[in-house]
């Protein structure tokens, strides 16, 4: 069955690419430049096509390999767009692939490459002070301690927890699911690592309430994906992945939130500036929650996971951890979700990995399959305004 | 505690830390609307005026949430941890809240909704922090 489109011909992904994953540092002597190309390289010979035919670039996250540098190594000769989208983290991952569907969408490319290359040096860790030093509202933060991701988003955290009575072991489900889930996937850089309740529960606290394995890995590696029209996905070598909707989007009040000063609106502060989005999407889509055979959902840190089910429409306020509790987020549950680990357990490249697991997904290629998988979310970093997600269909 | 350096500064926040400076918690409000707004920002998101003005924070300060930060995540926070976070909400102010610390409750003495009172501390930098302490409860 092909799930019905509520556009005809849609942009669809018809490549994929991905360097090795490792622990952060392990590949800085190729560096992030080198790591792209691989990875470009990879989704053109995925999809069937000359690397050549790449004519467009999308990245966000302000990546290094330059859309010139891109065109030098890889010899492009027909480069005639390129975008960048804004904001830290992984904000933009599916807003870069929104920018690769409205440009081939528009004819102002045909085949674009959607990328993201991490390589994090010693001096510069995104869990670290100076990590994410550009963000506009930084003195206000930094004087008090407040230097890093996970002490950004850890009083947002305890106040969803505070207000839905969510006590701070649910988070558990998360870690140890995705940690399962990597455990199928050679790609993952914790393969071979199961994790138990036990030790998940001696972890060390980074920031109340998150324990260093609520937080997701510092990872090096590249993601790469081609985008293309319909008509020229129809006569390439891979099933095409069609893309139903790609957009950005957040909330009101929303904008100095997560990363910046925690002065978004009271009723919204433990929450995930999505719900706006997620209503777009849907329609965009033309589907519904219920619709949906599996998601990838950002996990830069667990908590995030149960306020993303919420704000996406799959559980009410506050229910979230009685959902994953309950095992519906399972492979073989009623929404399986980041089945290759995800940013906690596969590797941390931004989310645009989990962009990757969801083609494979729809391809029945996942090393942990959604039996008779047609549509998928994914959704992107929540942390600044404007955020994003996708769905992708069969 | 903390004595982390910042590279760059919008002119918008030089008012708000030369305020500090005075030991006084400043925040701007629109001169056509009367409505708080924090961050500083060139324009009124609720009017639309760019006629503002700096007044003094008089409304009361609760915890509105924490976090107790147990990792250093930078080798100036290493003495400093564990520490909190607090997000302090003032009365009247609507959303307008500032990013501080609690500086005389142990960890598991915070509580989200608990009542506190300004005071300053200086930093290692000579920077006037707007921090708070407990607000002791009325007998």
């Amino acid at each position: 069955m092909t799930f019905p489109s509520h556009r005809p011909n849609p942009p669809c992904i018809v490549g994929i690419g991905e360097t090795r994953y490792t622990r952060r540092g392990e590949q800085a002597a190729r560096g992030e430049w080198a790591l792209a190309c691989e990875a470009a390289q990879q989704a053109a010979r995925d999809a069937g096509v000359d690397v050549h035919e790449i004519d467009g670039i999308a990245s966000f996250s302000g990546d290094a390999s330059l859309p010139w540098l891109m065109g030098h190594a890889l010899g492009l000769p027909r480069l005639r767009w390129a975008s960048m989208v804004w904001g830290g983290g992984g904000t933009g991952a599916c807003g870069a692939l929104a920018q690769a569907c409205a440009a081939v969408q528009s004819g102002q490319a045909q085949m674009v490459l959607v990328m993201r290359s991490i390589v994090q040096r010693a001096q510069a860790r995104y869990g670290q002070a100076g990590g994410f030093s550009e963000i506009p509202q930084m003195d206000l933060l930094a004087p008090f301690g407040m230097v890093s991701p996970a002490i950004m988003f850890a009083p947002l955290f305890m106040r969803y927890l505070h207000e839905t009575g969510t006590p701070r072991e649910a988070l558990a489900e998360v870690a140890l699911c995705f940690r399962e889930n990597a455990q199928h996937n050679p790609r993952a850089v914790t393969f071979g690592h199961a994790l138990d309740r036990d030790t998940y529960l001696r972890s060390r606290w980074i920031a109340e309430p998150l324990r260093l394995l609520d937080c997701c890995q510092e990872s090096d590696g590249a993601c790469a994906l081609l985008v293309t029209t319909a008509e020229r996905a129809a006569a390439l070598k891979q099933m095409p992945v069609r893309v139903l909707a790609a957009q950005q989007g957040g909330n009101a009040g929303w904008n100095a939130g997560g990363m910046g000063t925690h002065t978004m609106p009271a009723a919204q502060y433990g929450g995930g500036n999505s719900a706006q989005l997620a209503d777009s999407l849907y329609r965009a889509a033309g589907v519904t929650p219920s619709d949906i055979s599996f998601a990838q959902i950002y996990d830069h840190f667990s908590p995030a996971v149960l306020i993303s089910l919420e704000d996406f429409g799959f559980c009410a306020r506050g229910e979230a951890a009685r959902f994953v509790a309950s095992g519906q987020i399972h492979a073989g549950g009623r929404l399986p979700l980041n089945t290759a680990g995800g940013l906690l357990s596969e590797a941390y490249i931004h989310g645009l990995n989990l962009v990757n697991e969801a083609v494979r997904q729809l391809r029945g290629t996942s090393t942990r399959p959604v039996r008779d998988a047609q549509v998928g979310l994914v959704t992107a970093g929540m942390g600044a305004s404007p955020t994003s997600a996708a769905i992708l269909a069969r | 505690m903390s004595s982390t350096p910042v590279d760059a500064m919008l002119v918008e926040h030089q008012a708000f830390w030369a305020h500090c400076a005075q030991q006084r918690l400043c925040m701007q409000r629109c001169n056509a609307c009367d409505a708080w707004r924090h961050p500083p920002a060139p324009v009124c998101p609720h009017c639309g005026s760019t006629d503002a003005r700096w007044q003094d924070v008089s409304g009361g300060a609760h915890l509105f949430s924490y976090t107790v930060v147990h990792y250093p995540a930078s080798e100036a926070l290493r003495a400093a941890v564990p520490y909190n976070i607090a997000i302090v909400a003032f009365e009247g102010m609507g959303d307008a809240r500032l990013i501080s610390r609690v500086t005389d409750a142990a960890p598991h003495e915070l509580r989200i909704g608990m009542a506190l009172q300004l005071h300053w501390q200086q930093d290692a930098l000579g920077r006037w922090l707007p921090v708070f302490r407990r607000l002791a409860e009325a007998t």
